[in-house]
């Protein structure tokens, strides 16, 4: 495995010996990762090899049953208060999008930081049109999410994770509900927010967005991470068998 | 060649005709059964006519239509209740100005509800023996309706003008509409324009509504949590709310309304003391029956709820965690409202229900609309005039739950789930 | 884990906490809730004198029941006047149940077909019933219908059936043999006659609940996408066929689940017998009620029986829908 160039105690997601189970199933066998601040990770790994479980674990939807994840110096445990702070840190965007429907695209992106936050609407309001304007749908504010199409559902939501000041962001697989011409624009938005010094965790088999954005992509099998590299050496010279088979059928 | 011969046959080219073949006398067999429909319908509505033209006897309704509209109400208090309708009206017509401006068909109901309601003033004068002074409650019905459609109107206007203040008034208006109308029907003190009027003068119409509302409002919350509780990862709750529910679904609403008349004040304290004051607590009658339609109605808005609850996708709660939303606010902000809306139509079904269970307090002796026609019936001038008052009655449930079914047929809820 | 440093969780902080305290909470306060009001009931009877048991049971009732399929009297007690209404309720319920059936698939099909004329008739006959509460058909059926009928001396004959203000008397097998009912003076002679009570209980819930039974199978007939019955006659089969062998099973998947509630709300509503005078479960379970004061113990009982009675037929319907589930993987 290669070494990971960052200080754990500068880290900003450390993940060590993370298992979890479904019942017998044992999606995840001890994952060990630490990420950076600043450092964008691209996870891949063929279906059911657990990488989605392992970023839902980082923000409690899925509770790991051996193991610790501390974010941001604060471990998660079983402690309420610190479930509650890890997710106010921690942005998620989900492939279906799960914009709330009843909402307007101004209220889906406004009610975290209003009612979580404690905002003043005003405010809340003005943080969301900056955001709309940087995911590039601002006339979009008061239409409802069944109005937009994917990618501007997809960009809501981003904006949605964004307005609660995230240091995290986790994205999993946010194109794969979408259709080709739609999975640019949701690309552009990404790489501009890893442009911007965003902690990055991305579930995506977008090879481009890796190659040019990740600063490391980890290979996920069988539920632990096989391998681990900048994109450009795993890419290129995959060491693990696995890992080559899994590049040879997306390339192609 | 005959031109003819390119037309279709004749009971295709004239429409007339063509809709009888397809729809009365496909073939012989569909033609006999045709004949033999309107022989029926024939042989069940021309002797029922007859007998409603000629024979029947409606005055015992006409006589007696204050006592089906609000029973025994005293008459000089009257006005109290029509202050309830003009409420309705006021908040109806924000309401409409609000919401559903674009809904022709469910305008037209609602004002068809108001109009039947704004018959019944001008019908209450009709008794020339009771014309009594008092706060112009004889006022002739043009006035009533005037008035109403007066503040519809002015409810709309308000609307159209400061939607946002509209729309921040509405909410609580509606929440405030059932305490302030009970209020007004029950009165406050032993004297004065609000003096108290006993639950037992009220009746008829009146009484078969407030239990309705009452029970829709009160059913209400308490159907949520039982449907929240039949979900909860918690099995002590879990178990409890699904006992709860089964058992109530479980047994015919007669049992519940005894069990509420007979039982309910023996679970009481027999003395309550609070320092200086100590009292006797006791549940009215029409509370009672009152506390059991709800209690009934809860189990099952609690599984029409559940239904709702059922259809938000997963993401829904995930997203609402990942945003760090508490549990509560899950609840209230993201998963009932969108569950809530779901079932609308479902739940304007079980309110019609209810609506129509309410005749079942008629058994343990109040005097709702059929209970009052009972009573009418042992007038000693109106012997034997069944089929007329109980003609009379079901027409009164009938058009009641066919416009409320009718409304929330056409409903269309804006922002509705429906639009992903 | 090995870490050791790890700070122990303060206990209001911890989640698994929040589930444990939450029942625990929730059980105190049902218990307290149950205790104090059971127990204020216990001391009301006591104050009332009314002891709380079943004791009461064998002793003699001297109230007469005017309809009954079993041996009673006067002199007879509770629980045979009890079960005098229980057997009533059934004979109520099961045959009302078959003949609302019957009815209601006549009502059904009839909403179906092309003919304008009977369509309407269906729609129109469903729309009126559904909109009127039951109890206020009941007692209008009874009171001005069922009361209304032509006197004994002048029944009417709907084929071998004789109507009258005093009964419906119909063909019925008597010792081996069909014996047809005919009017010997003020009274019937032979067949099977139902006392005005009995017939309009049954005939009531049945033409109230055929209606809502009609809705049901249209439903269900109309939820079966029309591709099936057309590719049903491309293949040849005739529309008959089509219906049995096609439309049938599938729209029975959608109906048998609110075609059994139905038929539990035609067994719950049969406790309305009492508007028509006709001695049911409940009406018998009032009138003990009255002489006894016994209120607690009877609403138990009556509501354990129904209770039963739905819980079983739950238990038929998970059965049922299992089954159907697992044919169609």
């Amino acid at each position: 495995m290669s070494q990971s160039n960052t200080n754990p105690e500068s880290a900003m997601i450390q993940c060590v010996d993370v298992h979890k189970w479904y019942g017998q199933f044992h999606a995840l066998r001890g994952v060990t990762l630490s990420v950076a601040r600043g450092e964008v990770v691209v996870v891949m790994g063929p279906s059911g090899s657990g990488k989605s479980s392992f970023i839902r674990t980082i923000n409690r939807l899925e509770e790991h049953q051996r193991g610790t994840i501390i974010v941001d110096g604060i471990e998660l445990t079983h402690d309420v208060r610190n479930i509650e702070r890890i997710r106010s840190e921690v942005g998620m965007v989900f492939q279906s999008f799960n914009l709330f429907p009843h909402l307007t695209v101004l209220e889906n992106i406004t009610l975290a930081p209003m009612r979580v936050r404690k905002m003043n609407r005003e405010r809340a309001g003005k943080i969301a049109r900056e955001l709309l304007e940087r995911v590039r749908i601002p006339e979009q504010a008061d239409k409802y999410p069944g109005q937009l199409s994917g990618g501007q559902q997809q960009r809501v939501a981003i904006a949605r994770a964004l307005a609660m000041e995230p240091k995290v962001m986790l994205f999993d697989e946010p194109t794969s509900a979408l259709d080709p011409e739609m999975i640019k624009e949701v690309l552009e938005v990404m790489v501009d927010l890893a442009k911007s010094g965003m902690t990055m965790i991305c579930v995506t088999h977008e090879m481009n967005f890796a190659r040019n954005v990740a600063h490391r992509v980890c290979f996920f099998d069988q539920g632990n991470i096989v391998e681990m590299g900048p994109p450009a050496k795993l890419f290129s010279t995959p060491e693990h068998e696995r890992t080559q088979l899994f590049l040879s059928q997306i390339l192609h | 060649m005959n031109t003819s011969a390119a037309l279709p046959p004749l009971t295709e080219r004239i429409s007339i005709l063509r809709w009888l073949r397809q729809n009365l006398f496909r073939s012989v067999a569909d033609g006999a059964v045709t004949v033999l429909g309107i022989v029926l319908l024939l042989s069940l509505v021309i002797p029922i006519v007859t007998w409603a033209l000629t024979e029947a006897r409606w005055q015992v309704v006409i006589e007696n239509i204050r006592l089906f509209a609000i029973g025994q109400y005293p008459i000089e208090y009257v006005w109290r209740v029509w202050v309830c309708v003009l409420l309705l009206a006021l908040i109806c017509g924000v309401s409409w100005g609000l919401w559903l401006f674009r809904q022709r068909a469910v305008g037209a109901a609602i004002l068809t509800a108001f109009l039947l309601l704004g018959l019944l003033p001008g019908a209450l004068s009709i008794p020339a023996t009771e014309k009594v002074a008092g706060f112009g409650l004889m006022l002739p019905s043009l006035a009533w309706l005037v008035a109403m459609s007066t503040l519809g109107a002015l409810g709309y206007a308000i609307a159209a003008r400061a939607p946002a203040r509209a729309r921040k008034l509405v909410g609580p208006a509606w929440i405030l509409y059932l305490p302030v109308c009970f209020v007004l029907v029950a009165g406050l003190g032993p004297d004065g324009l609000l003096a108290t009027v006993g639950s037992n003068l009220w009746g008829g119409l009146l009484l078969t509504l407030l239990i309705t509302a009452v029970g829709i409002v009160a059913s209400f919350p308490l159907g949520v949590l039982l449907a929240l509780g039949r979900r909860s990862k918690l099995p002590v709750v879990k178990a409890f709310c699904i006992g709860y529910i089964e058992l109530i679904r479980g047994v015919p609403l007669i049992t519940i309304l005894f069990m509420a008349q007979l039982i309910l004040p023996l679970f009481l304290p027999d003395r309550v003391t609070f320092g200086p004051i100590s009292f006797r607590p006791e549940i009215d009658r029409v509370i009672r029956a009152m506390a059991g339609v709800s209690l009934f109605s809860a189990a099952y808005m609690a599984e029409n709820v559940r239904g709702g609850l059922q259809n938000i996708p997963r993401g829904q709660f995930e997203a609402a965690d990942a945003l760090g939303l508490t549990a509560t606010q899950k609840m209230t902000l993201i998963v009932l409202p969108q569950a809530l809306r779901m079932v609308v139509p479902i739940l304007v079904g079980q309110f019609i229900g209810l609506f129509k269970d309410t005749s079942l307090v008629t058994i343990v002796s109040l005097l709702d609309l059929l209970g009052i026609g009972n009573t009418v019936l042992a007038q000693p001038k109106f012997i034997g005039t069944q089929r007329e008052v109980y003609l009379f009655v079901a027409a009164i449930y009938w058009i009641f739950s066919y416009v409320m079914g009718a409304i929330s047929r056409r409903l269309e809820l804006p922002q509705s789930a429906s639009r992903r | 884990m090995s870490d050791t440093k790890k700070t122990r969780i303060p206990i209001w902080r911890d989640e698994r906490a929040y589930a444990v305290l939450a029942q625990v909470a929730f059980v105190v306060v049902v218990i307290a809730a149950g205790v104090f009001l059971f127990g204020n009931l216990l001391s009301a009877l006591r104050r009332q004198n009314i002891p709380i048991g079943f004791d009461f049971l064998p002793t003699r009732a001297g109230f007469d029941i005017s309809d009954s399929f079993l041996e009673y009297t006067a002199s007879s007690n509770y629980l045979q006047a009890f079960q005098v209404g229980l057997v009533n309720t059934l004979v109520v319920a099961s045959v009302g149940i078959v003949l609302a059936s019957v009815f209601g698939l006549i009502t059904g099909l009839a909403g179906l077909t092309h003919n304008f004329i009977i369509s309407r008739l269906a729609r129109v006959y469903t729309e009126i019933m559904r909109n009127v509460p039951l109890l206020v058909f009941l007692v209008f059926w009874y009171r001005g219908i069922v009361f209304n009928l032509p006197k004994i001396s002048e029944a009417l004959s709907i084929g071998p059936i004789l109507v009258s203000n005093r009964g419906v008397a119909i063909p019925w097998l008597l010792e081996g043999a069909l014996s047809l009912p005919v009017v010997r003076g003020r009274i019937f002679d032979g067949g099977f006659v139902l006392s005005p009570e009995l017939f309009a209980i049954l005939s009531g819930l049945v033409i109230y609940t055929a209606a809502f039974i009609g809705e049901v199978i249209r439903a269900g007939v109309q939820a079966i996408p029309r591709g099936q019955f057309e590719a049903a006659r491309a293949l040849g089969f005739t529309g008959m066929q089509s219906i049995r062998l096609i439309v049938l099973p599938q729209a029975l998947r959608v109906i048998i689940p609110p075609l059994t509630s139905q038929y539990l709300n035609l067994t719950k509503n049969s406790s309305l017998a009492a508007a028509v005078g006709y001695p049911d479960l409940w009406s018998i379970s009032t009138v003990i009620i009255n002489q006894t004061g016994r209120a607690v113990e009877m609403i138990a009982v009556v509501m354990g029986i129904y209770l039963t009675t739905s819980l079983l037929t739950s238990l038929f319907m998970n059965w049922y829908n299992n089954k159907v589930r697992l044919i169609e993987r």
